[in-house]
């Protein structure tokens, strides 16, 4: 477990996103003053999700063939993609946003 | 739903044998029109290649697709087309039409996007028509076709005129201004607005069987119609307390240049009335009180002592500036047209205001409007008598006019005619015969 700080609250829209390069690459998705992060890349084909639509109900839906996942755990609603986006801890303190890659 | 005509597949031959026609059918020396250019399908085959396939034609207004993903489903001719935002803020233009089955990319009228994903077998577009995703890639052997070769296909040419986005499928065409030729200071004074403009109330179509030309010669080169077409509905409209007169003969100037046509006439005291007739007194008073700051941006002449009235941008645009209204006379095979209308308004007008111009234009010109309907009358009125073998032979007059050139008192720049005249008409026709007459790349 290794949180470092990656972004302000503030550099995130409301129902925006964020990417975080590097290895992995992923993004933070905003929702509220949640923020979650997750793979780059959906699923299903290699549509980049920070392209994707985010959803108040902690939801993102894909830019590209509309693939719907549940931001808290990855879960794939609905198709065509069927496997989870990879998921990842993030805290948020004082306004900072801190991930953990593992 | 119902389909219009399959479409003609010209040939080389074909074509040459429709050059003959159209040389033959205008005849803008003397003033004639042989009406087949209204009702023959090949002619309107040629007239897509060779007009719609050529010309700068307007596909959308800025204030449509404000950001970044917004998008607007529109045509160019027959073609439908996809106007969108980027996210570096330019517009793209795109065929309508994925490259796989040709379907329609996008089938909503208008709307917000991340891609433009097919509904037949998925393959996937970006904002900028670039083909992104062939579905089920890895099962399909999609891998093996680069996908940068299979995009939608782009226009040539893209050009926001004050807010206005034309677009053209020429690498060859004229840059934008150039194509106005000497009607150019007309549309500056018309589209310059201080703020700028917009659309507002949404995009109006209906359905009119007659062909597009009849509502564009009409906008560039017809105010003669008026007084007879139009006088119930101006009774109608008629304010309490007052009595319909006589109009006085029409001052002011016809202009006309490469296809495009219009008249202006003197800002006088009976131009606001009539302002106030159309769009009532508050937006008449908002006018005036816009003057000076549109006078900066076009010269006194023309915001200030000039009415514009009607004008017709070749080949379909035409706008009623009084009225406010601004359409598309979209063709539909050649006996049907589809209007696309809008009203056009200040950005910076008080909200008042703009809801005021949304009102008269439907009363007046839109799809329920008086005045609109009794044109939509006419023009479907000779559609149908061109059914007739006999009908379609006859040339109609279109001799109307002073054939003058020049404005005597140098007013107003470009081509002229006195207002009342057919010479637009002469120009609409004789420029389209020019360009019917020329082959285009790729044909």
């Amino acid at each position: 477990m290794a949180f470092e700080t990656v972004a302000s609250l503030d550099d995130i829209e409301d129902e925006g996103t964020f990417v975080v390069d590097g290895e992995p690459k992923i993004v933070l998705f905003r929702v509220g003053t949640d923020v979650f992060a997750t793979q780059f890349f959906c699923t299903h084909e290699d549509a980049p999700m920070d392209d994707g639509w985010v959803g108040d109900d902690c939801t993102v839906e894909c830019p590209w063939h509309a693939s719907k996942f549940d931001l808290r755990t990855g879960e794939a609603l609905g198709p065509p993609a069927f496997e989870p986006l990879q998921t990842y801890p993030v805290r948020v303190e004082d306004g900072a946003v801190m991930l953990d890659r593992g | 739903m119902a389909l219009h005509p399959a479409p003609i597949t010209l040939t080389p031959g074909v074509r040459s044998a429709l050059e003959e026609k159209v040389a033959s059918l205008i005849d803008s020396e003397t003033g004639t029109i042989g009406p087949e250019i209204y009702a023959d399908p090949y002619l309107h085959e040629l007239e897509q290649e060779r007009v719609f396939g050529r010309c700068w034609l307007l596909v959308a207004h800025e204030s449509l697709i404000p950001k970044a993903g917004d998008f607007f489903a529109s045509r160019m001719g027959e073609d439908p087309v996809l106007v969108v935002r980027q996210k570096d803020g330019s517009i793209a233009v795109f065929l309508n039409q994925c490259r796989h089955r040709g379907a329609r990319l996008c089938r909503a009228d208008l709307g917000k996007t991340k891609a433009f994903q097919c509904t037949y077998h998925g393959w996937t577009y970006d904002l900028g028509g670039n083909l992104v995703s062939i579905s089920k890639s890895d099962a399909v052997g999609g891998d093996r076709i680069d996908k940068s070769e299979w995009g939608a296909i782009k226009v040539a040419k893209i050009h926001n005129f004050y807010g206005l986005i034309f677009a053209t499928w020429d690498e060859d065409a004229p840059s934008f201004e150039d194509s106005l030729g000497e009607t150019r200071w007309y549309w500056e004074a018309m589209f310059n607005r201080p703020g700028g403009t917009e659309v507002i109330g949404g995009v109006q179509k209906w359905e009119v069987p007659a062909n597009w030309k009849f509502g564009a010669e009409q906008f560039a080169s017809d105010i003669y119609h008026f007084d007879y077409t139009h006088v119930a509905s101006a009774l109608a409209m008629m304010p309490e307390g007052m009595e319909y007169q006589e109009p006085p003969p029409l001052e002011g100037r016809q202009f006309r240049d490469r296809g495009h046509g219009g008249v202006a006439t003197p800002m006088v005291e009976m131009s606001d009335m009539q302002t106030a007739m159309a769009m009532g007194m508050e937006v008449m008073r908002y006018n005036q009180s816009t003057r000076d700051a549109h006078a900066k941006l076009v010269g006194e002449q023309a915001a200030k002592q000039t009415q514009f009235v009607h004008a017709n941008m070749f080949p379909n645009m035409g706008i009623l500036p009084l009225n406010q209204t601004l359409r598309i006379w979209q063709p539909k095979g050649p006996n049907a047209m589809e209007v696309w209308a809008w009203t056009l308004v200040d950005r910076d007008a008080p909200e008042d205001i703009k809801k005021q111009c949304r009102i008269k234009t439907q009363m007046t010109f839109a799809s329920s409007g008086v005045f609109e309907q009794d044109d939509a009358e006419n023009w479907t009125e000779i559609q149908r008598v061109l059914r007739g073998t006999k009908a379609r032979k006859t040339l109609f007059n279109n001799m109307i006019g002073a054939n003058e050139s020049k404005d005597p008192s140098g007013k107003y720049p470009g081509r002229t005619d006195r207002a009342q005249s057919e010479a637009a008409s002469r120009e609409f026709y004789s420029w389209w015969r020019d360009l019917m007459l020329q082959p285009v790349q790729g044909e």
